[in-house]
C-alpha cells in the first residue's frame, strides 16, 4: 500500500500545471492578499493605521482564516479542478490499464484520496504559515502588536480551536469533492466532475434555502423549511457555529436548531455514502 | 510473490463471455472463446480489428469484466485475486503512460503500482530499449514508438514470467519492429518467459510465434502451433500461358485452381513437377515457372477467408 501511496504522490504533485494553478496559488493568494492590505493602510495613511493599531489581527484568527476559506464556496469551487484532474485524468490519459492491474479497484480509489486530501492539507497548512508570518510582518511595519500574547492557556486554547477547524473545513470539503470524485469516474470526464460539484457547492450554500423557504410561503407548509437538514452545508456551517461560539445556527427557522453531535453524523453519512456510491461505480466499470 | 504453475497452462480461457450494450445495442465482443497457454513459448493472438482480441487481454487483465466465463492466470483467477497480475507484464493496446511526467517517473510510477521499484533494474531496462538518452525528457515529447518502447520496459520492470503484448509493434520504425521481434523471442526461448502476443500483422506473428489462435467475430476458429496449422498437402505453382488451358489439362488428373494473379496452384508433391511438365508442354502450353509452394500464415488466413463463416475480413486491411 505504501508503494501506492508513492505511486500516486509521484503522479499528483509531478503534475507542475496543476499543482502551481490550483494547490500553490493558495499560499500566493494569502501573501499577495497580505501585500494589498499593507499597500491599502500606507495609501490612507495614519489616521487608519491608528486604528489599526489599536485592535490589530490576531495571529490566532489569522491561523485560523485558511481553514474557514476551506470551508467557503469560493474555496471549494478552486479545489473542484484539482479533484475532478486527480481521479478523471486516469481516463484522459488512458492509464487505468498501466497501473491497475495487481492493485484491488478499492486500494487504488484510496491511495487517490489519501494523497489527495493529504496535498490540500499541506496547501492549507502553508498558506497558514504564510498568514500568520506575513500578518505579522505587517503588524511590525505599522508598529502594531500581534495579539494574544503566547502562553499556555492560549497555545492548548488555540490548538483545540485548529483541530476542530481543520477537521470541519477538511469534513466539509470532502462531501463536494466526494461528489466531484463520484461524476468524474462515473462520467469518466474531468469537465462534469468540476460543473457538476460545482453546482452543488454554489446550490447547497446561496439556492436550496431560498427556495425552501420560498415553497414554504407560497404553499403555507412550514415543515419545508426543516428540509435544510438534508443539506451537508447546513451541517458544516452548524458544526462551525458549536466550535466557534458554543451555540448552534440558526438557520430560517428557530425551530430549526440542530445539536453537535447528529449533525457531526449527518455530515460523515454524506462523506460516507458519496464514497461508497463512487467504490461501487468504480468496481462495476469497464476500464 | 506468487508460486508459479509450471506444469499446468499459464493462461486458460474457458467460456469467456464479453456482451457491450443492451437491447438492440447489444455487440457480442468476446463470444464463449476456450484457450489455453503452456509455459515458456510465445503465443500469438491473430484476429483483424475488432475481433475482440483487445477485449480478451482486458478481461485477463481484470480491466472489463466478463458477461460469463472464466480467465485463469497461473492457476489463479485475476478477479478474485487481482495481486497474481503483478506477475504479469502488460502493454495493451498502446503504452499509456502521464505525459507529463519523465519516462524515468513514468516507470517509478509503474513500478510502484505494481508493488515497488528496483531502480537498478529499471535503469537497465530503460538502456536495454534504447530510451536512456530521453529517460529525463517528458513523456509528452515522445513519438509512438518511444512510448511503446518505454511501455515494454514498464511491462518487464517486475521481471514477470508471462508477458502480455497488444499490438506491440503499433507506431515503431522498421527498424524498430525488427528489434522488438527478437527482443519478444528472447523473451520466451533465452530468459524462460510466456508472451502472449496479440497482433493483426501476419507476417510479424508467423515470424515469431510458437503457436497462434486465430479469433475472429470473437470466436476462435483456429489454434494450434504455426508448423500445425500450415501442415498440409504438398503443392506446385506453376506460372504459363494460357491460363485457361493449363488448368484444364491439370484438373485432368490433379486438383488445381487459379490465383488471383494467374497462376495455377496443383495439389501435387515435388516429385510430380516433371510429369506436369511434360503433360503441359505435349499439350503446347508455355511454361515459364514451377516452383514448389509454401503456404505462409497469411495463405492460411485467406483460404479460411473461403469459408462461409469468413466472408467479411476487410478488417485485415486497416
Amino acid at each position: 500500500m505504501m508503494a501506492l501511496f508513492r505511486a500516486e504522490w509521484h503522479k499528483i504533485t509531478g503534475n507542475r500545471i496543476l499543482m502551481g494553478c490550483l494547490i500553490w496559488i493558495w499560499p500566493f493568494l494569502a501573501c499577495g492578499m497580505v501585500t494589498l492590505i499593507y499597500l491599502a493602510f500606507v495609501a490612507r495613511g495614519s489616521g487608519s493605521q491608528a486604528a489599526y493599531v489599536d485592535s490589530p489581527v490576531r495571529w490566532t484568527d489569522a491561523a485560523l482564516g485558511p481553514w474557514q476559506a476551506l470551508n467557503s464556496v469560493l474555496g471549494r469551487l478552486l479545489l473542484m479542478g484539482f479533484v475532478a484532474t486527480v481521479f478523471a485524468g486516469e481516463y484522459q490519459h488512458g492509464t487505468w490499464k498501466t497501473v491497475l492491474p495487481g492493485n484491488t479497484r478499492i486500494k487504488m480509489l484510496l491511495a487517490k484520496y489519501v494523497v489527495m486530501a493529504i496535498v490540500i492539507l499541506i496547501a492549507f497548512a502553508v498558506m497558514m504559515l504564510v498568514l500568520v508570518i506575513s500578518l505579522g510582518a505587517m503588524n511590525l511595519l505599522l508598529g502594531a502588536g500581534y495579539p494574544p500574547a503566547l502562553s499556555a492557556a492560549v497555545l492548548a486554547d488555540f490548538t483545540g480551536n485548529l483541530l476542530a477547524n481543520v477537521a470541519l473545513g477538511l469534513a466539509s470539503f470532502l462531501v463536494v469533492a466526494n461528489i466531484a470524485i463520484l461524476i468524474s469516474i462515473w462520467t469518466r470526464s474531468i469537465l462534469f466532475g468540476v460543473l457538476v460539484s460545482t453546482f452543488f457547492a454554489l446550490v447547497e450554500f446561496l439556492g436550496i434555502p431560498p427556495i425552501l423557504s420560498l415553497i414554504a410561503d407560497i404553499f403555507q407548509w412550514d415543515w419545508v423549511n426543516n428540509l435544510l437538514v438534508l443539506v451537508p452545508a447546513f451541517h458544516a456551517d452548524n458544526i462551525a457555529a458549536w466550535i466557534n461560539t458554543g451555540e448552534g445556527a440558526v438557520f430560517i427557522s428557530e425551530e430549526l436548531e440542530v445539536a453537535l453531535v447528529p449533525s457531526i453524523f449527518a455530515l460523515a453519512l454524506w462523506l460516507l455514502g458519496l464514497l461508497a456510491a463512487t467504490v461501487v461505480i468504480f468496481r462495476r466499470q469497464d476500464l | 510473490m506468487y508460486p508459479v504453475v509450471v506444469d499446468g497452462p499459464i493462461i486458460q480461457v474457458e467460456n469467456l463471455t464479453k456482451v457491450f450494450g443492451r437491447g438492440t445495442q447489444q455487440k457480442r465482443a468476446v463470444d464463449g472463446i476456450n484457450l489455453q497457454v503452456t509455459g515458456q513459448q510465445v503465443f500469438g493472438f491473430l484476429g483483424p480489428n475488432g475481433a475482440g482480441k483487445t477485449t480478451t487481454i482486458r478481461m485477463l487483465l481484470n480491466l472489463i469484466h466478463p458477461t460469463a466465463g472464466q480467465a485463469t492466470i497461473f492457476g489463479q483467477d485475476p478477479r478474485g485475486n487481482p495481486a497474481i497480475l503483478r506477475q504479469v507484464g502488460t502493454l495493451v493496446e498502446g503504452a499509456a503512460f502521464y505525459p507529463y511526467l519523465t519516462g524515468w517517473d513514468n516507470l517509478r510510477v509503474a513500478g510502484c503500482s505494481q508493488g515497488g521499484l528496483d531502480e537498478e533494474r529499471a535503469r537497465r531496462l530503460i538502456d536495454l530499449v534504447g530510451l536512456a538518452e530521453v529517460a529525463m525528457v517528458r513523456v509528452g515529447k515522445y513519438s509512438t514508438g518511444m512510448r511503446q518502447r518505454l511501455g515494454l520496459a514498464a511491462a518487464l520492470l517486475q521481471d514477470p514470467d508471462l508477458i502480455i503484448l497488444d499490438e506491440p509493434t503499433n507506431g515503431m520504425d522498421p527498424a524498430g519492429i525488427r528489434e522488438m521481434r527478437t527482443f519478444i523471442r528472447d523473451l520466451a526461448h533465452r530468459y524462460g518467459k510466456t508472451v502472449f502476443l496479440s497482433s493483426h500483422l501476419l507476417g510479424e506473428v508467423q515470424q515469431i510465434c510458437d503457436a497462434v489462435a486465430i479469433i475472429h467475430q470473437g470466436r476462435i476458429l483456429r489454434e494450434g502451433t504455426i508448423a500445425e496449422l500450415l501442415d498440409q498437402k504438398p503443392q506446385l505453382e506453376i506460372e504459363s500461358t494460357p491460363v485457361n488451358r493449363t488448368l484444364e489439362l491439370l484438373q485432368e488428373r490433379w486438383a488445381a485452381q487459379q490465383t488471383a494473379d494467374g497462376k495455377v496452384i496443383v495439389d501435387a508433391p515435388r516429385d510430380e513437377a516433371p510429369a506436369i511438365l511434360r503433360h503441359l508442354i505435349e499439350h503446347n502450353v508455355e511454361v515459364f515457372q514451377v516452383v514448389q509452394r509454401r503456404q505462409t500464415l497469411e495463405d492460411f488466413f485467406f483460404t479460411l477467408t473461403g469459408s462461409p463463416q469468413l466472408r467479411n475480413l476487410e478488417g485485415w486491411q486497416a
